[in-house]
């Protein structure tokens, strides 16, 4: 299965599409490579799925994975706050 | 991948050279028992897996792949009739090679060969492995490929090592070596194999791996916070105890739900032969009441015959038919008393003419006249020692002993007649008391045969039983089986329990963090507190979607499933009703067989749960839509449809032939001994026809090859065996 169609079911989960107001619109249009006025304003879940989705798929052993995940999330989580704001 | 050919060289059974062609559609190699079949299926095992199906580890749960490799064959891979015709110092070789192609112009030849040298007659110089050779082939040539890595990578690539088992298995054992269907995570491990699963698993634990990063973040920024005092530090550790808690709950739950897996196993296996147990006991209890019974009827016979000899005195037995000497006698007893009076009248007409009557004087009076020495009776003296004292003195005893001598006589023989009258009343029923007793006793003798021949046939039942299922000891077994079900009972209630156990901890440490949350409301900076939720948040998710992942497969699986059994079934005209995945309580899936009131169908015979098993292993095949598994691997199955009827067996051919674009089946069907030649058989062509008929109205081919051994050899003899092999074709 492609990444994208695993990206697309796990964003399709009911209770994450309810907290994170993930509308179908955006799951059918979502992509693995945004461009960065998209990923500006993507809702921090999809950046984090995609993530998994993506540093998954890189052969990389699941704790180095994770590490890169908290990575972003550390960086891109102060600015997206911001913009909630 | 397509088999085109498999070539046979010195290979167990198969002396010197034999080659057997393999074409597109449906490949049905026929042979008997003892003829090669098993050991064609082990050529293509030996040449993937440098090993054989090793028969002595059957059933071995620390061997499920029951593989003997090279090194613990040795020479036994070497045709017998092979090693007895090498001479000292010579070297003799097996080998095996198979002609295959991965696409039209991708076409390899897989070699693998095993050489021994004779150093004396009961010596051999043998190595501990075979040679591997892979040629790809090069327009009219083969070029060979020599580096390892890329050797392995083609063989992987020509069939992976985790679809292998599911393509290419021997008979019922091999079906339960693919898949248990005892075993409720049998059908989550055959989805993991077969499918991207994994990688739902991965995200998962990369979830988690994040979700404990940030935990430790926001656990030291607790720590460091203000607000941090001895309330939340109490928190923080019921926090840490209720985590551990909760892992050993996990870990209990674990370990609770491989014990329920083992014993329902165990419960299965006791299934197969609960029925034939249940059986032999019926039938034991049958014959121990039977000898109850038996026991009494001889307490009977035996009392019969120690009390008649008593009857006989006690019951009068003995006086039987002597009512005519009581009539005689009574007659006589009769005649007497007439005789008695008769004498008493004469007496008396004497008497009273000559003297006195008998009893006159009475006694006193006598002992008067005694005492007075004068007889009142003549009026005159009687002295003493006088003759008239002694007629006196005469009459004293004379009245006295005549009388009493009289009476007793007379009562003796009046008692001797009443006895006898009485007696008689006793035995008039006499002949017919002992006609009903030797009557019964006679039925009881009767009933004893009938016994003694109903229990040496219920022991023959027994022994047959015995005899054909190998179960000798049925009570172990029943009570085994109750056993299990027992344990199977608390083990569904402690995971039940584990379970339960487990949400409240959950609850608990949810309270937890609310708490803490509370306490140190206001230091924890936001972005930590949504970076928390966040990764908990995607912990959730992962582990819902791979839940939700699994549940499709399983539905797909058993839509997949029943189409294959209703299609190898529904041919027969028995019932077969429908296969369900059942979700079980240790997070597992178990197939059933329901009816059309979608109830589970107990004690199915063999031939219903062998086409379940392989349903499902053809569905586990055709399931995978990610990759047409089944056109792209053969089939091959050695004995697969050994539990099948004709019809059933028909279907079943038709069903692989439709789902697999090749399949090699290896079987003893089809086959008629031949009449004027015990041990050779010839093929059962009207059934063959049959067969190719259904076959072509979907349009498959029909390729038969027939394994037989050469006039005049017999299996047994291995140091002259060799196999025919018959390319047959088309019928």
């Amino acid at each position: 299965m492609p990444a994208i169609d695993r990206l697309k079911i796990l964003l399709s989960d009911s209770e994450l599409k309810k907290n994170y107001q993930i509308s179908d619109e955006k799951i059918q249009s979502i992509t693995m490579t945004p461009s960065s006025d998209e990923l500006e304003n993507e809702e921090m879940m999809i950046i984090l799925v995609r993530e998994l989705v993506k540093k998954q798929s890189e052969d990389i052993p699941n704790k180095t994975a994770a590490s890169k995940l908290y990575t972003i999330l550390d960086s891109r989580l102060p600015k997206y706050l911001e913009r909630k704001k | 991948m397509k088999i085109h050919s498999i070539t046979l060289k010195n290979f167990l059974c198969y002396y010197s050279n034999n080659k057997i062609i393999f074409k597109d559609g449906l490949n049905l190699v026929l042979g008997s028992n003892g003829y090669g079949k098993s050991k064609l299926y082990d050529a293509f095992q030996w040449v993937f897996k440098d090993g054989i199906t090793d028969d002595l580890i059957h059933g071995d749960e620390r061997n499920p792949g029951n593989i003997k490799k090279t090194e613990n064959l040795k020479r036994t891979l070497i045709s017998d009739k092979a090693l007895a015709e090498t001479k000292n110092t010579e070297i003799v070789s097996c080998e095996v090679i198979i002609e295959v192609s991965y696409s039209e112009h991708i076409h390899y030849q897989l070699k693998r060969k095993y050489s021994v040298q004779r150093i004396s007659n009961v010596e051999w110089k043998e190595p501990v492995t075979s040679t591997f050779e892979l040629f790809k082939k090069d327009v009219t040539s083969y070029i060979t490929i020599s580096d390892e890595y890329e050797k392995d990578r083609i063989l992987e690539t020509l069939i992976p090592t985790g679809v292998r088992p599911y393509v290419w298995f021997q008979g019922e054992r091999g079906v339960n070596n693919i898949i248990d269907i005892s075993s409720a995570k049998s059908l989550r491990t055959v989805i993991k194999q077969l499918s991207d699963i994994e990688i739902w698993e991965d995200y998962i634990d990369i979830a988690k791996k994040l979700a404990s990063d940030v935990k430790k973040e926001y656990e030291l920024a607790i720590k460091t916070s203000k607000s941090y005092n001895d309330n939340v530090e109490k928190l923080l550790e019921d926090k840490n105890y209720l985590e551990s808690q909760l892992t050993q709950k996990e870990q209990l739950l674990t370990e609770t739900e491989d014990r329920l897996t083992k014993l329902t196993k165990k419960r299965e296996l006791l299934i197969a032969n609960l029925s034939t147990a249940q059986k032999i006991e019926k039938e034991r209890l049958k014959k121990d009441n039977k000898i109850s019974h038996l026991i009494e009827v001889n307490r009977k016979i035996d009392f019969f015959y120690s009390t008649f000899p008593q009857n006989l005195f006690k019951k009068y037995w003995l006086l039987m038919n002597t009512d005519n000497l009581l009539n005689k006698y009574a007659e006589k007893y009769n005649n007497y008393q007439k005789l008695v009076i008769d004498r008493q009248v004469s007496i008396l007409a004497s008497e009273k003419i000559n003297s006195l009557p008998q009893g006159v004087p009475e006694p006193v009076h006598v002992n008067n006249m005694l005492e007075d020495e004068h007889c009142y009776v003549c009026d005159r003296p009687a002295r003493k020692g006088t003759p008239e004292y002694a007629a006196i003195e005469k009459k004293i005893d004379t009245s006295r002993n005549d009388k009493e001598n009289k009476k007793d006589i007379e009562k003796q023989l009046r008692l001797f007649l009443n006895s006898g009258y009485i007696l008689s009343d006793k035995f008039k029923n006499t002949e017919e008391d002992i006609t009903n007793i030797i009557e019964e006793k006679d039925s009881l003798v009767e009933r004893r045969k009938d016994l003694e021949a109903d229990i040496a046939a219920i022991e023959n039942e027994i022994q047959n039983e015995i005899n054909n299922s190998g179960i000798d000891q049925a009570t172990d077994i029943i009570n085994s089986f109750e056993e299990a079900e027992d344990d199977i009972r608390k083990c569904s209630q402690n995971l039940g329990k584990l379970q339960g156990e487990i949400e409240r901890i959950k609850g608990s440490l949810q309270s937890n963090s609310f708490n803490i949350s509370r306490l140190t409301k206001g230091e924890i900076k936001p972005d930590l507190e949504e970076k928390k939720k966040l990764t908990e948040d995607l912990v959730d998710s992962t582990i819902r979607i791979k839940e939700s992942q699994y549940s499709e497969l399983i539905k797909l699986l058993e839509k997949k499933s029943n189409e294959h059994y209703e299609r190898i079934n529904k041919p027969t005209g028995a019932f077969y009703g429908k296969i369900r995945f059942t979700e079980t309580s240790n997070d597992g899936y178990r197939p059933e067989i329901i009816d059309d009131t979608q109830k589970k169908v107990s004690n199915l015979n063999t031939s219903q749960t062998s086409s379940l098993k392989l349903a499902i292993i053809m569905a586990i095949i055709t399931a995978n839509q990610s990759i047409d598994n089944a056109a792209r691997y053969p089939l091959i199955s050695d004995a697969p449809i050994s539990d099948f009827d004709a019809l059933k067996s028909k279907s079943f051919l038709v069903e692989v032939a439709n789902t697999f674009s090749q399949s090699i089946i290896i079987v003893k069907d089809y086959l008629k001994e031949e009449a004027n030649s015990s041990n050779r058989y010839s093929l059962d062509i009207e059934r063959l026809q049959e067969l190719q008929e259904l076959l072509k109205t979907n349009s498959k081919l029909l390729n038969i090859v027939h394994l037989n051994i050469p006039e005049g050899l017999v299996v047994t003899n291995r140091e002259t065996l060799s196999i025919d092999i018959k390319q047959i074709g088309a019928i």
